[in-house]
């Protein structure tokens, strides 16, 4: 996840995948046979997006841990790393997040700049939602547990669950918002338990359609392109906080809170057939403690 | 290291390389899409209208939204998969090409896509640069196609699997898509710690 010696591998294996995913659409471009095409694309576009949130994932909950253990100093959850140790590694997994032509803002600004700058931003985001949720709380009743400065349980009547404070407020389909929209995110819902994953599974099966069907059309390039970075990439920037705010419960569980349920939703709102599950995933750490020795 | 990470150190002390031991192997067969026999398209349309929050975006929704008003969509409205699909196809696998109706379960593989390109040499040679360039990552390359395979449902849309065959190479230890992860090579480190 991080190498400390080769601090820009995790850069060109991305790259080297975003350019292996390219070669294969040049590849697709040469088949004249509209379904064939349409088979192979979809195949192709679905398994590399898979990945990519697998990986994105991973880095987003490694990101929260390095966010949490600056801002809580020598008490977070990678505060064995020293402090140059710790800025190496938010390089390095930010680096593994860029893209070829995403990295052109590197020049301008370091990754370690950038995550500084995330946090504040976050931090400020966090303020204007708090007072949102004071504005709400003598209509709505709701009673509050800020679990850091990203993310609040908030129970009332009529809405409960976690939201993401250090976000814009995002109204969009598959996101559940406060109730009048201008406030922040809903990452789960505990009054209707199922309902996000529901939504994120129907969604998976439209943006398989819809690359397919963009095959079989006329210029249905346009389509497929809009789609993949107006929609599909707002569900993705939502997973993403969703992550962060999973690598948060699972540390807050190794600490021994009881947060099963919780992490059970989480994991389910992926819809990631890469992934695992939460057993499954403590499993493979046991097996491969044990392997390792460790 | 946390609940999930170790840390890779050299003989004196000095940390190496983080480790995600929560990272798959993804061995088993898994199902990674399913194509509906209709496409929603007042959803499309809601969700291009939703995520369009600047002025850039909501050219490039408003232009996908014509498109889909035009006649040219217009051609999947009715049937996402067109009837009769696949006798468009020129079958590898013989079993397929024989059968009247549609094949219930098949793999990429079993379609000769390479002789149906508009140019096969061409073709050819870009999957050899693909597996030449590529292939370390995953083995992937000129097996890239080979690792789906597609199954009719009751409704008459498909589902997409990814096939354990294709991923038998990190069975062998072959590094396959450990990317940004070196879990694959922990035969190597020597002081781990968590």
């Amino acid at each position: 996840m991080v190498d400390f010696e080769y601090s820009m591998d995790g850069f060109w294996e991305s790259v080297e995948l975003e350019l292996l995913s390219k070669a294969i659409g040049q590849l697709l471009n040469l088949i004249p046979v509209p379904v064939v095409g349409a088979l192979l694309s979809t195949a192709s576009d679905r398994f590399f997006h898979s990945l990519d949130m697998l990986y994105m994932s991973r880095q987003e909950m490694a990101l929260e841990m390095l966010a949490q253990t600056t801002e809580s100093s020598d008490q977070g959850p990678w505060s064995t790393l020293t402090q140059p140790q710790q800025e190496d590694a938010i390089e390095y997994i930010k680096w593994s997040e860029t893209s070829i032509l995403g990295a052109l803002k590197w020049i301008f600004k370091s990754p370690l700049s950038q995550f500084r700058d995330d946090l504040s931003f976050e931090r400020e985001k966090s303020i204007e939602n708090f007072k949102w949720f004071a504005s709400q709380y003598s209509a709505l009743n709701y009673v509050f547990q800020p679990l850091n400065s990203r993310f609040l349980l908030a129970r009332s009547e009529k809405q409960a669950g976690i939201f993401l404070m250090g976000t814009i407020p995002f109204n969009f389909y598959g996101v559940i918002t406060s109730p009048d929209e201008s406030g922040p995110p809903q990452a789960l819902d505990e009054l209707n338990t199922g309902a996000i994953t529901k939504q994120r599974k129907w969604f998976e099966v439209l943006a398989a359609t819809v690359i397919f069907s963009a095959e079989l059309i006329p210029n249905g390039g346009i389509l497929k392109g809009a789609f993949k970075k107006l929609v599909e990439r707002n569900v993705n920037r939502i997973k993403h906080w969703e992550s962060r705010l999973l690598g948060h419960f699972k540390e807050r569980e190794a600490n021994g809170e009881n947060l099963k349920s919780q992490i059970r939703e989480l994991e389910s709102q992926r819809v990631n057939p890469l992934d695992i599950t939460d057993s499954e995933v403590e499993s493979l750490i046991r097996s491969r403690k044990q392997a390792l020795g460790i | 290291m946390g609940s999930r990470w170790a840390i890779e150190s050299d003989a004196k002390g000095k940390p190496v390389q983080i480790l995600d031991l929560s990272q798959p192997d993804l061995l088993a067969e898994r199902s990674i899409g399913k194509i509906a026999t209709q496409i929603d398209l007042p959803s499309v349309k809601k969700l291009l209208l939703a995520a369009s929050v600047s002025e850039g975006d909501a050219k490039i929704a408003q232009e996908a939204i014509q498109f889909i008003d035009d006649a040219g969509i217009r051609a999947v409205s009715e049937s996402v998969i067109p009837k009769g699909w696949w006798n468009s196809v020129l079958w590898n696998n013989l079993s397929i090409a024989s059968q009247e109706e549609g094949p219930r379960s098949f793999k990429l593989s079993d379609i000769n896509w390479i002789a149906l390109s508009s140019s096969p040499v061409l073709a050819e040679a870009q999957i050899q640069e693909i597996d030449k360039k590529f292939g370390h990552l995953t083995g992937l390359g000129i097996k890239f196609f080979d690792a789906f395979r597609f199954e009719e449902k009751p409704d008459g849309g498909y589902e997409l699997f990814l096939i354990p065959e294709f991923l038998g190479s990190a069975r062998s230890g072959k590094k396959w898509l450990i990317l940004n992860i070196r879990w694959m090579g922990f035969g190597s480190l020597s002081n781990l710690s968590c």
